[in-house]
């Protein structure tokens, strides 16, 4: 087999197995990566398991003092914070990874509770996070701290009180160079574990919440098979409908002026001979037909996929609407990675919809636009301080109907088709929020 | 001779009302939906009705049954019926109940000013008139 390129061989070790012709470089920015993914990971879930330490003290109170039936009395609300504190649990690992589908809720009667086998698995998962996972915590959080510490020693070890221990070990003092140089070795030791171990641990850490957190083999999924068949079912629906109304605009629109035109230009053949006048007549009418139709296939393009956004991006399609409104309106748009293209339409046309209505109806002097893509979603809000009350009647939003798409109800069915929320909180007297949750289908 | 339109786009309708008066013939009467056509046919007593397929409010084939119903009432009337597209059952539909003085246009053919005419009168004197695409198609899916 012939040599690879430059530095493809060594210290690839406990990295994963390495293709072919991967520089170095390569190498050690992935692990680098890897290692600080875990790393957060660790941390993050230092939370959930201080939380859990809380926990199992309080059980173990409750156990103790049910023998005297004072526990029994707690007992409830310990298993609601339980299941609470497991559902913190799946949200935090399904930020960080696939989903955790929960089981349904246990009982809250006791007895039905404590048979329960989703509560079973949830208390054998708080013994195991409250002691493994706050143990591997605790070091996700120390061993950065411990290699910093170690590593950067021969730069400030003179400036130590006298014997003071030099390692994080505890153990030892330095007293010349030479002994700060292995400190500093011991801090590339570290840095060595953290980026050897800590997949494996942050894997060690999730897998106890991913076991038995998850939906057991014998749990009945059907109640979020149905929800997600809805769900799918309106996404089918909402596309359908969507399709139909490219369609009807085409057909109608479009389509039709083009029939005139032919119609008008059809009749001023004939009359050319006789009438130019009247010829002449006819053709100019055959040319605003013409021209209308242009028109309607720009507004039917604009309502399928607007051409700002292919150009410009979402900050930029944003910024054009904000700047195209009568009222002032702030941007503030934090979207680092590109969404989906329907979803960025999505979020242009709510936008739209939601600053043409502020511009039209809410008498507002000041309209802020925000957007965030974090964690695979995309969360929208508009707010504005006008006179509030919108929603209630279509006046403000004006319904789908005719022109479909557009209007609060186009709008929501657009947030629904991508499995969305969206919630307007308008008090009469004002402010108006609105505000979206999509998916970003990246 | 005497015509009813029936069109809902108000721009088509008054293009074709004009074409057709310019040509010499009566234009009695336009209507935007199947019941305003019922109604002026009714009163007007027209020789041909020109029927679009598509019209309020499910604008699916309110032409095509304004036009069975229309001649249900008066089987002499003279129907041409324009389509913005080729669909087989509408043909079908329309041609069951007997083909003489029935005529089935696509919407474009009506620049074609002299073609046009020519179905119309045709359609007028108990023939008939299939457009020449629709007829196309019928022979390409009995193959």
């Amino acid at each position: 087999m012939t040599a690879s390129t430059s530095g493809a061989g060594g210290g690839a070790a406990g990295v994963g197995a390495a293709a072919p012709h991967e520089s170095v470089r390569h190498l050690a920015l992935r692990a680098l990566s890897t290692a600080g993914q875990s790393l957060a990971q660790l941390a993050s879930g230092l939370n959930t398991a201080v939380l859990a330490g809380l926990l199992l003290l309080w059980l173990a109170v409750t156990a103790v003092t049910s023998v005297v039936g004072v526990g029994l009395l707690m007992a409830p609300a310990l298993l609601r914070a339980l299941h609470a504190l497991a559902g913190r649990e799946r949200e935090r690992l399904a930020r960080r990874g696939p989903e955790v589908v929960a089981p349904e809720p246990p009982p809250t009667r006791l007895r039905l509770a404590l048979a329960d086998t989703t509560t079973h698995r949830e208390l054998r998962w708080l013994v195991r996070h409250s002691t493994l996972g706050l143990l591997l915590g605790l070091l996700g959080v120390l061993l950065p701290v411990l290699a910093v510490r170690d590593t950067a020693f021969p730069l400030y070890w003179r400036f130590l009180p006298a014997n003071t221990t030099a390692t994080s070990l505890g153990v030892g003092n330095a007293h010349t160079w030479a002994d700060a140089l292995a400190v500093a070795l011991l801090g590339v030791g570290w840095i060595a574990i953290i980026l050897g171990l800590t997949p494996g641990m942050a894997r060690l850490h999730s897998d106890p919440g991913r076991r038995l957190l998850a939906a057991g083999p014998d749990v009945d999924l059907s109640l979020r098979v149905a929800e997600l068949t809805a769900t799918r079912a309106a996404a089918l629906d909402a596309h359908a409908t969507e399709l139909r109304r490219i369609e009807r605009s085409l057909h109608d629109g479009a389509q039709n002026r083009l029939v005139s035109v032919a119609v008008l230009i059809g009749a001023s053949r004939r009359m050319v001979a006789r009438d130019p006048a009247g010829a002449d007549e006819l053709l100019e009418r055959a040319q605003s037909a013409a021209e209308q139709a242009l028109a309607e296939l720009r507004t039917v393009a604009r309502g399928i996929l607007p051409p700002v956004l292919a150009d410009r991006g979402l900050a930029g399609a944003l910024s054009g609407l904000a700047a195209d409104c009568a009222v002032p309106c702030r941007i503030d748009v934090d979207v680092p990675a590109r969404c989906a293209a329907s979803v960025e339409a999505t979020a242009y046309f709510v936008v739209a919809e939601a600053l043409t209505n502020i511009a039209k109806h809410s008498g507002a002097r000041h309209a802020v636009v925000r957007a965030r893509g974090s964690g695979g979603r995309l969360l929208l809000s508009i707010e504005d301080d006008g006179r509030g009350g919108a929603g209630g009647t279509s006046q403000a939003f004006g319904s789908g109907g005719e022109n479909g798409g557009s209007g609060l109800t186009g709008i929501r069915r657009r947030v629904a088709a991508h499995d969305g929320a969206l919630t307007l909180t308008s008090p009469p007297g004002g402010p108006t929020v609105l505000t979206v949750d999509l998916p970003s289908g990246s | 001779m005497r015509i009813v339109i029936a069109e809902d786009d108000p721009l088509l309708r008054e293009g074709l009302a004009l074409l057709l008066r310019a040509e010499g013939l009566d234009v009695v009467a336009t209507a935007g939906t199947p019941d305003e056509a019922l109604d002026a046919i009714d009163v007007h007593r027209p020789d041909v009705a020109i029927l679009d397929v598509r019209m309020p409010p499910t604008h699916t084939d309110e032409g095509i049954v304004a036009a069975v119903e229309a001649r249900r009432r008066r089987p002499d009337l003279a129907v041409l019926v324009l389509s913005a597209y080729v669909e087989q059952s509408f043909a079908t539909e329309l041609l069951g109940g007997g083909v003489n003085g029935l005529g089935y246009l696509l919407k474009e053919r009506v620049g074609r000013v002299e073609e046009f005419l020519d179905a119309l009168h045709r359609v007028a004197a108990g023939g008939t008139a299939i457009d020449p695409e629709v007829v196309a198609q019928l022979f390409t899916r009995s193959r």
